[in-house]
């Protein structure tokens, strides 16, 4: 471990046994990310199978947020290597990973709060979309999936926070992406929001679509993910299926945190 | 509600446009005897033309350029040399202008694109106080501060005309051609990737736009026509002078009240803006200049002032205010 006094026994982890279903999509080995002396990423390896569903989970400060953003471009790695199908994208800035096919939400919405619903998703439809009608066609047809169809002339300013979020997956969903990744964006939805909201992924991951998500909500997890990442301080401390970490004696501390006591 | 159409069709927005081009074009039927008004409406539509062409990257792309002086004389140079030293018609000449500024114009906006609001805002006004320096500087080409003076030809091809009233014909569509460019734009895939960009460009990243090309495309589209602008100004006063192209509150600046006033980022803002202030300013100039000199600038910060106050998103945005309340009324009422 680089920092002393951060040492601790990795208590499990179990690479080469949990093998992802069919080929490695998204690839992420060995990364690390340092921010000065505070290494928020230390050496996290994973694998996500095409039309997978990967959840990574953790206590907060865990890096969680960190690792998605070497995934998605927004922040470069201090070592190590992120693929998609089988391309290494570890320079690429992030609109390039976007149009390698990589869809993305923020744990704080950004809805582009001057457009309208409709303009915000056809912001990213236009990706594939180049003229204004076809464009507007498949924005619709997205809008219509999040459940956002009667909101689709509102200012985006004027959305609820549900209604954000669901513009967030939107945008995100408008781009065809072959692997989506979500940050939280579960969080403040009520039960059954977030029901149709699970229906909804379930939906698009039976049509292909991939799925690496951070989530807190671990319902939420149990019913939807395939595959779960626990991170602890920055590492990876498990893995595995989600029924089988979730009752992890060792996860369930690092979750709650009592190892601090 | 739920199928109300959303973004107008072609064929609405072709006929909202010639309606719009008809109602400017009525004031030059009513004022061409006039020479002192048909003077003040030839400068409204050149700046309302500018002020749209300032708005593409300042409106649109959230960049709020204090450069486009630098365009706008380069445009004005470009076409007054093409014309004195090689007898190329003006007509001609604006296009290498165009080009010339476009090329100029992301070559020194490229690095200042890092910077954010009015930090980009200095520098770009940086830009013009250098420009305005190698201008006066540079006498062989430029004639320095005595400027270049281009003698009265009249004639077509030489974009000179005896008959005051070709000139605000010009200009009027000088005004057309960048409304017509506007409206293309904010309903193109650029167009939406520049909301994008000057809503959020973290977000826009994600949607695969990529910001430094968008910026760089918007502020070529913008600068090409701020030249041709610049250059249609060149052929109106047949002075082509530092002080004047470089002038902040007469060209660079300028752009940006007319805009902000008329309703910024929106394609109608910056004409109602131009059509509103240039006027007054003309007038107030003209009535009060030679009794107490500068009491028409007071009027014109008064004025300034209470836009800022009661007009938050200009012209433009007062009227969609109004129209909403108007719909909401009628809405409820039925």
């Amino acid at each position: 471990m680089a920092a002393p006094g951060k040492e601790r026994s990795v208590s499990m982890s179990t690479p080469a046994v949990e093998r992802p279903p069919g080929e490695s999509f998204l690839r992420v080995r060995s990364a690390v990310k340092r921010f000065g002396g505070l290494t928020a990423v230390d050496n996290v390896t994973f694998d996500v199978g095409r039309g997978e569903i990967v959840s990574i989970i953790g206590p907060n400060g865990a890096g969680k947020t960190t690792l998605f953003n070497l995934v998605t471009g927004q922040l470069k790695p201090t070592s190590g290597e992120v693929s998609l199908n089988g391309e290494v994208i570890n320079a690429l800035p992030p609109d390039r990973r976007a149009r390698l096919g990589l869809g993305r939400t923020f744990q704080i919405a950004k809805p582009l709060v001057a457009l309208t619903a409709l303009e915000n998703v056809m912001v990213g439809s236009f990706l594939h979309h180049r003229r204004l009608g076809a464009a507007e066609a498949k924005a619709r047809e997205v809008l219509d999936e999040v459940g956002l169809a009667q909101r689709a002339a509102i200012r985006a300013s004027q959305l609820t926070l549900s209604e954000r979020r669901r513009l967030e997956v939107a945008r995100a969903l408008a781009l065809d992406p072959s692997v989506i990744l979500l940050d939280e964006v579960m969080a403040g939805l009520n039960p059954s929001e977030v029901g149709e909201a699970i229906a909804l992924f379930q939906r698009l991951n039976a049509s292909g679509l991939t799925f690496l998500i951070i989530e807190h909500n671990l319902k939420v997890v149990r019913a939807f993910s395939e595959r779960v990442i626990v991170l602890d301080r920055g590492a990876k401390i498990a893995e595995g299926n989600a029924e089988h970490i979730l009752s992890t004696p060792e996860v369930v501390t690092a979750y709650l945190g009592s190892r601090r006591r | 509600m739920a199928g109300r159409a959303l973004i107008p069709s072609w064929g609405r927005v072709a006929s909202l446009y010639a309606g719009g081009l008809a109602l400017a074009l009525l004031p030059l039927l009513l004022l061409s005897a006039d020479r002192f008004w048909l003077n003040i409406l030839t400068y409204t539509y050149l700046f309302a033309g500018l002020a749209v062409a300032w708005n593409v990257l300042a409106g649109f792309g959230g960049q709020f350029s204090l450069g486009h002086g630098v365009f706008f004389a380069i445009g004005a140079y470009a076409t007054g040399l093409l014309f004195m030293k090689w007898s190329v018609s003006p007509w001609l000449a604006i296009l290498p202008a165009a080009l010339a500024s476009a090329l100029i114009g992301s070559l020194i906006f490229l690095p200042t694109f890092r910077l954010k609001g009015s930090f980009f805002a200095i520098a770009t006004l940086a830009f013009n106080e250098v420009a305005l320096v190698f201008a006066n500087y540079f006498e062989s080409v430029t004639g320095g501060p005595r400027g270049i003076q281009i003698p009265f030809r009249a004639g077509f091809a030489n974009m000179i005309f005896a008959d005051p009233r070709g000139y605000a014909l010009l200009m009027f569509g000088f005004m057309a051609l960048t409304l017509a460019v506007a409206l293309v734009l904010r309903r193109s895939r650029l167009g939406y990737y520049l909301l994008a960009v000057r809503e959020d460009e973290d977000a826009a990243r994600a949607a695969g736009i990529s910001v430094v090309r968008v910026k760089l495309r918007a502020t070529a589209l913008s600068a090409a026509l701020t030249a041709i602008g610049g250059g249609l100004f060149a052929m109106y006063v047949r002075t082509i002078d530092p002080p004047t192209l470089f002038s902040l509150p007469d060209i660079g600046v300028k752009f940006a009240l007319l805009t902000l006033i008329g309703g910024i980022g929106t394609v109608i803002g910056p004409v109602l803006g131009a059509f509103l202030i240039v006027p007054i300013e003309s007038y107030l100039r003209a009535l009060l200049g030679g009794s107490v000199p500068g009491l028409h600038l007071i009027l014109m910060g008064l004025l300034m002032l209470l836009a800022a106050l009661f007009m938050r998103r200009g012209v433009a945005g007062a009227i969609d205010a109004l129209l909403e309340r108007w719909r909401r009324r009628a809405r409820s009422a039925a």
